[in-house]
């Protein structure tokens, strides 16, 4: 068997990174979106925290599911450039390359992911035209957020799977 | 008439004589000048009787097919080799593969490079008829060619610039893949291929579709000198895909998709189709495929 050292190593340690950051963009693109949908009336925090609205958690949770999702179908690609870099030889200019194609790919990831969880909410609005949805949510309806939630969820599931084909254009250009 | 024709003859006779005694005369005066002792001898040895044999010229050079590839390895590092085929090795492959049309008795289909899968009877105007199913013998074609392919794989590493210490799977699979994807016919030359190409005819064809490449990257792979390779064909059926890749016993690494044996270990698979995807890493629809179950292996060696 050949031995190739250091690759392992290094490989894991960029894969854990990637898992992070997947997690930590997943969370933070969430509540940042749900602010942006809501027109800043709710506020994310306080209304989990103190009032503990299972609606805004609801729908919280699908938003972090769906850019989870997204953010984790572009590990793949990502993997699959770092092992091309390490077989051409790792030189600082390919280094430089390489994690410019990271952020790249996980930036692709966050505004996909927003762009699901907005397009599923349009159409949900575009549905139910009577229901003021947000206000519905912020007094505790928590079907109208499960609702909201599968519906985001199910787009995303449609969605996530062209992200890993983004991702290897993005490294090949 | 007769009295005038005998000194013509006697005339001529003489002649030619003499004329042959010239010419050894100037033979021998050659060798005398030109020559060494150890010469002289040979030229002797050339001309006696007993030593026919180890003077008999040289046996015919075997005739050879030479393919140029063109490909890139490391990414942007172009890279041309070039691939002299033995005709006859081509020839032989040629010929041992595929079948004539109409022919599918089952001893004759196991003998040309297919193996049985089953048997389906059916009805055709009220006469019962058997029908065989068969796929590639995979396994007969590559140990079948592991001797035709040593030449070859060490000229692909000579032109990879690949030391012995380095895994050569990343530049043989880079080259594999940079090979044209194209369907092979179902007849070859007159014989029922099943859109196969045997791994020299992959190369003399500069092109092949994914399980010819699969069998041709086997083929290099496991003809590296000493290198012990265990890989095995997956042959992915299901979910609207008919694909072929090959895996390869390798330690799992980070992100890769990889198949794991009880009793053999982890297989790392190879797309050979197109290019850019390292070992360990193939598209999300054939991974799918594979994690539902749609797949069937094939064991090398």
């Amino acid at each position: 068997m050949y031995e190739t050292p250091g690759l392992e190593l290094l490989s894991t340690i960029i894969y854990v990174i990637l898992i992070f950051a997947s997690v930590i963009l997943s969370v933070m693109g969430s509540m940042i979106i749900l602010s942006f949908l809501t027109r800043r009336k709710i506020d994310v925090k306080e209304e989990i925290a103190y009032n503990q609205n299972i609606g805004i958690a609801l729908v919280l949770s699908s938003f972090i599911w769906t850019i989870g999702r997204m953010c984790l179908e572009s590990a793949k690609p990502i993997m699959n450039e770092w092992y091309n870099t390490w077989a051409s030889g790792i030189t600082f200019k390919s280094a430089l390359t390489f994690a410019a194609g990271i952020l790249g790919a996980l930036l692709n990831a966050l505004i996909i992911g927003a762009i699901t969880v907005y397009l599923a909410l349009k159409i949900l609005m575009i549905l139910i035209k009577d229901i003021d949805e947000w206000e519905e949510i912020k007094q505790g309806n928590i079907a109208v957020a499960i609702v909201i939630s599968i519906t985001v969820v199910v787009v995303g599931m449609f969605f996530e799977s062209i992200v890993s084909y983004i991702v290897i254009n993005i490294f090949r250009f | 008439m007769d009295k005038v024709k005998t000194p013509i003859i006697l005339v001529s006779t003489a002649k030619d004589i003499i004329l042959t005694f010239l010419v050894c005369v100037f033979i021998l005066c050659l060798v005398n000048i030109n020559g060494s002792k150890e010469n002289q001898s040979r030229l002797f040895w050339d001309f006696s009787g007993d030593n026919i044999k180890t003077s008999s010229p040289e046996p015919k050079q075997e005739k050879q097919i030479v393919r140029k590839f063109k490909w890139r390895y490391p990414k942007e590092t172009k890279r041309e080799t070039v691939f002299r085929i033995p005709e006859t090795a081509l020839k032989s492959e040629i010929k041992k593969f595929g079948v004539p049309h109409g022919q599918s008795h089952p001893f004759f289909l196991k003998k040309r490079g297919f193996k049985l899968l089953g048997k389906r009877t059916f009805m055709k105007d009220h006469i019962p008829q058997e029908q065989y199913t068969s796929i590639v013998d995979y396994q007969q074609i590559f140990q079948r060619n592991q001797e035709n392919f040593k030449e070859l794989t060490r000229c692909l590493i000579a032109s990879a610039d690949l030391s012995r210490e380095k895994d050569p799977l990343h530049a043989f699979l880079s080259f594999v893949q940079y090979i044209r994807y194209k369907l092979p016919p179902r007849y070859y030359k007159g014989k029922f291929i099943n859109s196969f190409f045997v791994p020299l005819v992959c190369l003399y064809e500069k092109y092949g579709d994914c399980d010819s490449k699969a069998l041709l990257m086997a083929e290099f792979l496991c003809s590296v000198p000493g290198a012990g390779e265990k890989a095995v064909i997956v042959l992915v059926r299901g979910r609207g895909l008919a694909h072929a890749l090959l895996a390869v016993k390798r330690k799992l690494l980070p992100g890769m998709t990889t198949l794991f044996d009880i009793k053999k270990g982890y297989y790392i698979i190879l797309e050979t189709s197109k290019p850019g995807w390292a070992p360990g890493f193939i598209s999300r629809r054939v991974t799918d495929a594979i994690k539902a179950g749609f797949f069937y292996l094939v064991a090398l060696n």
